[in-house]
């Protein structure tokens, strides 16, 4: 799977770039259905697809938006970005068993539309070169914590630290969400998840990643990783996730 | 068995509460004033006779109806014990709704001390309702009442008379047309959940499909406060509670805007911000406007609630390591800490005499329960134990009943409780867990 998605994510921005280089002024009609598909795919699963619909879904807005104000050129990126978080929030649906029992998708269901991604990936990869590999194929892995706790573990940081090399090289764009398990008041793990985004930030910050460039948001306990009760499921619910925004253009 | 145990109990308590003669007024019901420590539930025993139908070839399906919400919601009330029917030995087909028609001896084997009676008219769709309060062992009639409207308003008719019988004996407001709002998660997805305080007569708001939490009610009971992800950022929203409505937004600070509670005085809010960059407590108007900064820590601040005067607001901290319940006074100055037992409290809800206040601690076997904190002594008091998980206190607003949210049947549903944790009820039973509850207030005209 992960080198089906990054051969997959490496096609795709290879395609994006023949693109923008074949139609620059014309309206984004190719990548807007391509978004449209993709959302629509992830759809139904989309209770079991983290934040990563949701930026889906307002990325796709925002080209909607952009297209309407005749900004073609942006537009067409946003449905590219677009599309790639949805394709991302189905295929993290999918491992997500539990949940899409929890929502009553039928196992086969499951299989086949992992089958239906599995294909896709070699048909747009015939197009694609793999020239802008490095900014994609770099998997931000999320970050855990212990029980009521925002500390950041030795082995937090390591993995801070590779994250920080590529997010400084790559001027990446990325949201930190900051989760629990599902112990305690839903009030007070809001914001035990926003502290937990809100250390990884500093430490981000404090080792050379600008502040401009990362962003926080706080699910407290309501879109666990794992939907059991048992110590294994709390500990992979508590964590920071990353998601990518985009990268940064110079001015 | 029980019941006659349970009645002849309650003859000898009602002898000692009431002894026939004395000076306290014979039919009303000690209960705690003010700031009074001594807590008394009271039982007092009530019977309520199946509605007499006056209309010929009617069906008596109403009649029912109307004694079943009442004993419902007499019994709920935390003041009376409601004779079961199986033990009324008149015949409402052959007794009256007057003073000369019901036969009180018979009644008074029951060993109850009130007696509501009714009865309805139904004629082309309209509704008239006659209720009657008697006093068995007087046999005088103490309160009488005529409601009159569609067939679908029986239920408001009986919870008016409900408060018209609490405010007799205790000379306090009924709370029999409240509402509770709670958070329903159900097919992944969190919406609002609204519904009469006995678990009646309920509908959804804010059914999105995304995310919708921490409900609480304004203080005219006609719009409630939640945060929702809907922009994506955890915003503050406002709906007013009616079926189909739509919410605007109050604030959408950057990061979170959660947990907001009106004032007492109704003009402003207290609510958990991160616009800073830390939880911290806020004091804004009641539009969200204008934030007034109550705590500064680095800590987790949290969940902040209103004591009933105004003055005080009670929160969560763990600047001790661990979460617990703190409160601090609206002019300023530090915060006082109020739990020191266990590593774990949270959720704290003012009682409305202001000597309470009742939370959620996790205790040695990391079971979730409800307790009290006395605001003075920082005595506690557990209301709740061996019986799954039970979370997020809310007072009723006569301070008589506390709801909360309890896995105890497998689910989370909510449930209502006197406030010694004694008859515990669950009045949810729809699909989906339920959590989060706020009681709403009693509002003008009940």
């Amino acid at each position: 799977m992960p080198r089906y998605r990054s051969f997959m994510m490496l096609c795709l921005i290879a395609l994006f770039g023949l693109l923008l280089n074949a139609c620059a002024s014309t309206p984004p009609d190719k990548e807007r259905l391509a978004a449209e598909a993709a959302f629509a795919q992830a759809e139904p699963a989309k209770d079991c697809a983290s934040l990563k619909y949701q930026s889906a879904e307002e990325m796709l807005n925002q080209a909607r938006r952009l297209e309407t104000q005749a900004e073609y050129d942006e537009a067409r990126k946003h449905y590219n970005v677009a599309k790639k978080l949805a394709e991302e929030a189905h295929d993290s649906a999918l491992t997500q068993t539990d949940c899409l029992r929890e929502h009553g998708y039928a196992d086969e269901e499951m299989e086949s539309s992992t089958e239906e991604t599995d294909e896709n990936g070699p048909n747009v990869g015939s197009a694609g070169t793999p020239a802008t590999a490095e900014h994609d194929d770099y998997n931000l892995e999320m970050v855990h914590f212990p029980f009521d706790s925002y500390e950041l573990t030795d082995e937090t940081r390591e993995i801070l630290g590779r994250h920080v090399e590529w997010m400084v090289k790559n001027k990446a764009l990325v949201r930190l969400v900051g989760h629990c398990d599902e112990r305690g008041s839903a009030e007070y793990n809001l914001a035990l998840g926003e502290q937990r985004a809100f250390e990884v930030r500093q430490y981000l910050i404090q080792n050379g990643v600008p502040m401009d460039d990362l962003e926080i948001v706080s699910m407290g306990e309501e879109k666990p990783l794992s939907y059991e009760h048992s110590e294994e499921a709390y500990a992979q619910n508590r964590r920071v996730e990353f998601v990518k925004q985009g990268f940064r253009e110079e001015p | 068995m029980r019941i006659q145990g349970l009645r002849r109990f309650l003859f000898l308590f009602c002898l000692v509460l009431f002894p026939s003669g004395a000076a306290l007024a014979e039919d009303s019901i000690e209960v705690p004033m003010g700031t009074a420590k001594g807590r008394v539930i009271s039982d007092y025993p009530i019977a309520v006779a199946e509605f007499k139908n006056f209309t010929p070839k009617q069906t008596a399906e109403l009649g029912k109806t109307g004694q079943d919400v009442l004993l419902s919601d007499l019994a709920l009330s935390g003041y009376f014990l409601t004779i079961d029917p199986k033990a009324y030995l008149e015949d409402v087909r052959t007794s009256g709704i007057t003073e000369a028609t019901v036969d009180f001896t018979k009644w008074l084997q029951t060993g109850a001390e009130g007696l509501v009676k009714a009865g309805f008219w139904l004629k082309d769709g309209t509704l008239k309702v006659e209720m009657v309060l008697f006093s068995i062992s007087t046999g005088k009639e103490k309160i009488r009442k005529t409601y009159e409207g569609p067939e679908s308003k029986l239920r408001d008719f009986c919870h008016r008379f409900a408060n018209d019988v609490v405010r007799y004996y205790t000379k306090r407001p009924g709370i029999f047309l409240t509402k509770i709002v709670s958070v329903r998660k159900h097919k992944g997805s969190k919406s609002l959940w609204i519904c009469d305080f006995d678990g009646q007569r309920c509908f959804s708001l804010a059914n999105d499909g995304g995310i919708n939490l921490l409900p609480s009610w304004n203080l005219d009971g006609r719009s409630i406060f939640y945060t929702s992800y809907q922009k994506g950022n955890p915003d503050l929203w406002r709906i007013p509670a009616v079926e189909g409505s739509k919410p605007s937004i109050v604030s959408n600070r950057r990061g979170l805007n959660v947990g907001a509670e009106v004032s007492p005085n109704g003009k402003q809010l207290v609510m958990t911000l991160t616009k800073d960059g830390n939880s911290e407590i806020y004091i804004t108007s009641i539009d969200g406007k204008h934030p007034k900064r109550l705590t500064n820590s680095w800590s987790i601040d949290s969940s902040p609630c209103w004591s009933p005067d105004g003055t005080r607001v009670a929160f969560v901290s763990n600047r001790s390591g661990t979460p617990q319940i703190y409160m601090a006074d609206v002019g300023g100055g530090p915060p006082t800490r109020l739990t020191f037992q266990g590593n774990y409290n949270q959720s704290p809800s003012w009682s409305p005499d202001g000597d309470r206040i009742a939370f959620t601690g996790r205790d040695e076997r990391l079971v979730f329960d409800l307790f009290t904190v006395d605001v003075e002594t920082r005595e506690i008091e557990r209301l709740t134990q061996d019986a799954g998980n039970n979370e997020d206190p809310t007072w009723s607003p006569d301070g008589q009943l506390i709801a909360f949210s309890s896995n105890r049947s497998g689910e989370y549903k909510i449930w209502i409780m006197n406030t010694d944790g004694s008859h515990p009820r669950q009045i949810t039973d729809a699909e989906g867990e339920f959590t989060t509850p706020n009681w709403g207030p009693i509002t003008k005209g009940e």
